[in-house]
This record gives structure tokens, C-alpha cells and sequence, in this order.
């Protein structure tokens, strides 16, 4: 509700309301302000869920997560809540730029390598991200990068996938368990990479079937990746596995830039966030 | 508090509506005092949900100390997946802070917002490895008739995400009503996907909603049964 204040009960730091910026399965986040410097506000009743978030950021802060502030209780209608102070991300979320116009190819795969990219990050800490959806990723306009904003749905490597969207999920499609190992990442990057270049519409959805996914994608895709589907689908395929695998498809349409592999990650990068700024450009 | 727990649980796949016998609220709550949650979840047409119906499922849940939540289409596997684990979340939560009440006169309340990482790890550390043993109580009344695919559908992603976990899961299934209008027992507990698969295909729906009995009748298989029993079966 815009207008309204909400005191930090152990803080005492008072935040103004704007607006909503969002709903998500644990709480909503609100955009709001205090002495003149915008906040993201994000309110839940799980205690445990937004402790773990902020817990999670300070201590491992990346430059693909927002920052965050401060964890407090307030109370709301006689009721105890519970908040989180981030860093307000000016910017685009990546499911209103496809809205506006649907990704081609080489768009496709740059956001998928910078996804893929921070998974590795994520994997390297010991931790599987289980909720990965376009409504997650958020293009950052001030500091032109690709940013996770919600982190609900990471868990420890080996743990039960609790967060999760059926569309990417590897149990729902029958390709395995619904349990956080590397293969799981892998599996979601590539159906995500799936779903920016072909709708999966309810028809597929409901069969559950990859190999009739498979099919479909066999037309709309170049080799290289639909082979790298293939074998995360199938789960032969890790992490490592689809890095190479992009930046093998991108390289080969960067000729120019072809050089030593690391040389070729950083050039692969700069040119996906080029890319990525010029679909907000030219999306809107 | 060891990990080796077992927590028992009823899950209600029901469109509301329960019109044989007693208040299901009542039988939850009953139910409830004997330590099993019972969550409830409602399957309810698209447009318009029915102001009855909700009370009830929402009654149910309140009443059998769980959660309760309505779910659109294709998201039923998942909502009971987030039920169940909320629930067992919120159960280990009040027991924690139960005991931190009685050891440091303060529950988690009481604690600086930044320090209770502490407890907050162990709580999801139980919430994975503690032993699960779940009812899933599938109304399969008259009513129910074009939304039983998604009832079965959504037990089997349940199970799928419950053997993502460390600790046990088992999940019998009970159904409602058999052809004298009384629940009966589908499948003992099991954690083999593939048999509850073959077994689930075999409900027919039709008939009343007798909810209540139904829950009292997954309490009974969750209480006094001797281990052995399972292997009888």
C-alpha cells in the first residue's frame, strides 16, 4: 500500500512505501524509500527463508546478486513480519523484454552463457540455483549486467529441490530426480534456453515427453545446440560441459574474436551484455 | 533432538464441499491433537471459487495445525510438495522455539534479527532429514470427476520431490468413496514412484464427500499399526 511506513522493530530504521514491485511464493517485494535513497523491500512471514537470503548475500556477495542492507521484524495489522533491505535494481525484468519481442538466436545464447556462468559460481560455493525463469533474471540498465533477484530457491548441492517451475524441472519431464545436483542445473539452463526459442505450449507440456521436444526443436535450433540439449536432457552434461558448448556455438559466429579460451569467455561476455542491452533498445 | 524423527502427516486433495457426516474441521482437529498436521488443499474450478468451499479447506488446515492453499492448474504436485514441507518447516519451528523458551526465557522472537542464522540452519537441516510418513486423502466424489487426472498427476510429483530429500518418505494413499459411500485404503505406505504410478490410474470418481470419515481413517493407518503390518500387506 503505497504511502505506508514500515519500522524495523530491532533497527528502528523507517522505509516509505512506492510501490509493488512484485509477488513471489514466500512473500512480495516493495519498492520503497528512506532519506531519499531508493530500497527493495521484500516482506515474508518465513523467518527461515529470508534469514537464509540475507545470510546467503552477506556472506557470499557476488556482483549477479543484489545487495542487502539489513534484516528486521516489523509489525503489521498486530501481526509479526519479517523484512530484508536490498539494493533496488534499476532495470528490466527479463520476462517483460521477451514479452516485447521474442529473442533470436545469438540473444538466446548470450543470456544463457551469463546464466550459465553464475550457476558455476553458485557451484563452485557448493549450491544449485532450482528456480531458474526469465521472472528471476533481471537486466540491470545502470551497471549493464544480467542479475538474479531472488534466491529462494537455492539449496545446498545434494538437497531436495524445493522452489521450482515445471516447465524446467527434470522430475516433471521424468529425466530424474527432483534433487539439487549438477545435472539438475544443467537440465534447467538448456530447457530455459528451450523455452526462449520455441514456446512450449500446453500440448507438450501435458505429454511430459522430451523426445517429442526434442523433435520440435530440431527445426528451430543450430546443431551445436540442439546436441547440448540433447545431452543435458539426458543428463550427460554438466555445467563445465555447457559452458564449452555455448561458447563453441558463439565463437563460431564471432570468428573474429576466436583466441585463447579465457580471452574468448571475457569477449563472449562483453559481447552478451552488448547484446543483451541492445534487445532492451530495440525491444521497447 | 536427533534427526531420526518421523513426522506424520495427511494431506486433503479435496474440492471442499463435504456433505456425509461430520465436519471434516472436526475430524482434523481431533486428529491434529494426536500430533499428525493434516494440510489441505483445494482443486476448485477456474472462474469464481465457491466462498463454502475454501472455508472448508482453509478450516481443515487451520484446525489440523498445517496449510492450506487453493492451486490453478498443473501446479497441484508442486503446492503439495510446498504444503508439506511449510508444514513440516512450521512444525519444527514451534518446537525449536518451544524450546528456546524454556532454556533462554526468549523464543526466536527474542533473538537479534542477525543472529538467528544459527537456528535457522538447524531447522532446515531437520526439515531434510527427518522421516516423513504421509496420507494423501484423494477425494474422488462426483464432483471431482474432471480434475481427478490432476490429483493423480500431482501425488506422484509429490512423491518425486519428497524422494529428492535425505531423510525417509513414505506415502499411502486413501481415497473416498468406495461404493458404500466410505473412504478406503488404495496403497500402504510405499516410496516406490512406479507402483503408486499403476496403482493411482485405477480410481474411479463418483458418489459423496464423506471428508471427515476420510481423515479419520488416515489418522488410524498413521497411529496404532504394528511395523509388521506393512509387510503384510
Amino acid at each position: 500500500m503505497p504511502g505506508q511506513r514500515v519500522k524495523g522493530l530491532w533497527s528502528g530504521s523507517t522505509y516509505t512505501v512506492i510501490r509493488q514491485l512484485g509477488q513471489g511464493g514466500v512473500g512480495a517485494a516493495y519498492l520503497v524509500s528512506k532519506d531519499d535513497r531508493l530500497y527493495c523491500l521484500k516482506v515474508s512471514d518465513d523467518m527461515i527463508s529470508l534469514t537464509w537470503e540475507y545470510r546467503f548475500i552477506k556472506s557470499k556477495g557476488k556482483f549477479f546478486l543484489p545487495e542487502v542492507y539489513e534484516i528486521d521484524d516489523f509489525v503489521l495489522n498486530n501481526k509479526s513480519k519479517h523484512y530484508i533491505i536490498l539494493e533496488y535494481i534499476e532495470g528490466k525484468n527479463l520476462s517483460e523484454v521477451i514479452k516485447a519481442r521474442p529473442v533470436d538466436l545469438n540473444t538466446a545464447i548470450s543470456i544463457v552463457l551469463l546464466v550459465t556462468e553464475i550457476f558455476i559460481e553458485f557451484f563452485k560455493m557448493g549450491y544449485i540455483y532450482t528456480d531458474l525463469k526469465p521472472e528471476n533474471l533481471m537486466l540491470d540498465l545502470k551497471n549493464s549486467a544480467l542479475r538474479l533477484i531472488d534466491l529462494g530457491s537455492l539449496v545446498k548441492i545434494g538437497g531436495m529441490v524445493r522452489e521450482y517451475t515445471p516447465v524446467y524441472d527434470r522430475a516433471f519431464w521424468n529425466c530424474g530426480l527432483r534433487r539439487a545436483d549438477e545435472g539438475y542445473a544443467a537440465f534447467e539452463i538448456m530447457m530455459f534456453t528451450a523455452n526462449l526459442l520455441t514456446s512450449i505450449d500446453s500440448d507438450i507440456l501435458y505429454k511430459q515427453d522430451v523426445e517429442i521436444l526434442l523433435k520440435r526443436l530440431s527445426g528451430c535450433t543450430s546443431q551445436g545446440l540442439y546436441g547440448l540439449m540433447e545431452r543435458a536432457f539426458k543428463g550427460q552434461a554438466d555445467l563445465s560441459d555447457i559452458r564449452d558448448g555455448l561458447i563453441s556455438i558463439h565463437r563460431f559466429q564471432y570468428i573474429p574474436y576466436a583466441g585463447k579460451i579465457d580471452f574468448c569467455i571475457n569477449v563472449s561476455l562483453i559481447m552478451s551484455i552488448i547484446f543483451l542491452i541492445s534487445v532492451i533498445i530495440y525491444g521497447l | 533432538m536427533s534427526a531420526d524423527i518421523t513426522m506424520r502427516l495427511i494431506n486433503v486433495v479435496t474440492d471442499g464441499c463435504s456433505n456425509i457426516g461430520l465436519d471434516p474441521c472436526t475430524a482434523a482437529g481431533r486428529v491434529h491433537k494426536d500430533g499428525i498436521i493434516v494440510n489441505a488443499i483445494g482443486i476448485l474450478d477456474g472462474n469464481g471459487y465457491k466462498d463454502k468451499a475454501v472455508n472448508e479447506i482453509e478450516g481443515i488446515a487451520r484446525s489440523g495445525g498445517g496449510v492450506s492453499d487453493i492451486v490453478k492448474m498443473n501446479e497441484l504436485g508442486k503446492t503439495l510438495t510446498s504444503a508439506t514441507m511449510g508444514s513440516v518447516a512450521n512444525t519444527l519451528t514451534e518446537v525449536v522455539d518451544k524450546e528456546l523458551r524454556e532454556v533462554l526465557r526468549k523464543g526466536l522472537d527474542g533473538i537479534h534479527p542477525e543472529l538467528r542464522f544459527q537456528v535457522v540452519d538447524f531447522i532446515e537441516k531437520l526439515t531434510d532429514e527427518v522421516n516423513l510418513r504421509v496420507v494423501v486423502v484423494i477425494d474422488a466424489s462426483g464432483s471431482m470427476a474432471n480434475k481427478m487426472n490432476e490429483a493423480k498427476r500431482g501425488v506422484i510429483e509429490l512423491l518425486k520431490s519428497l524422494k529428492g530429500r535425505k531423510g525417509d518418505s513414505n506415502i499411502a494413499l486413501v481415497c473416498y468413496p468406495s461404493e458404500r459411500n466410505e473412504p478406503y485404503l488404495l496403497r500402504d505406505f510405499t516410496s516406490d514412484i512406479d507402483e503408486l504410478e499403476r496403482l493411482i490410474v485405477k480410481i474411479a470418481p463418483g458418489g459423496g464427500t464423506p471428508t471427515a470419515a476420510a481423515i479419520e481413517f488416515a489418522a488410524r493407518l498413521l497411529e496404532e499399526k504394528p511395523l509388521a503390518y506393512e509387510y503384510m500387506v
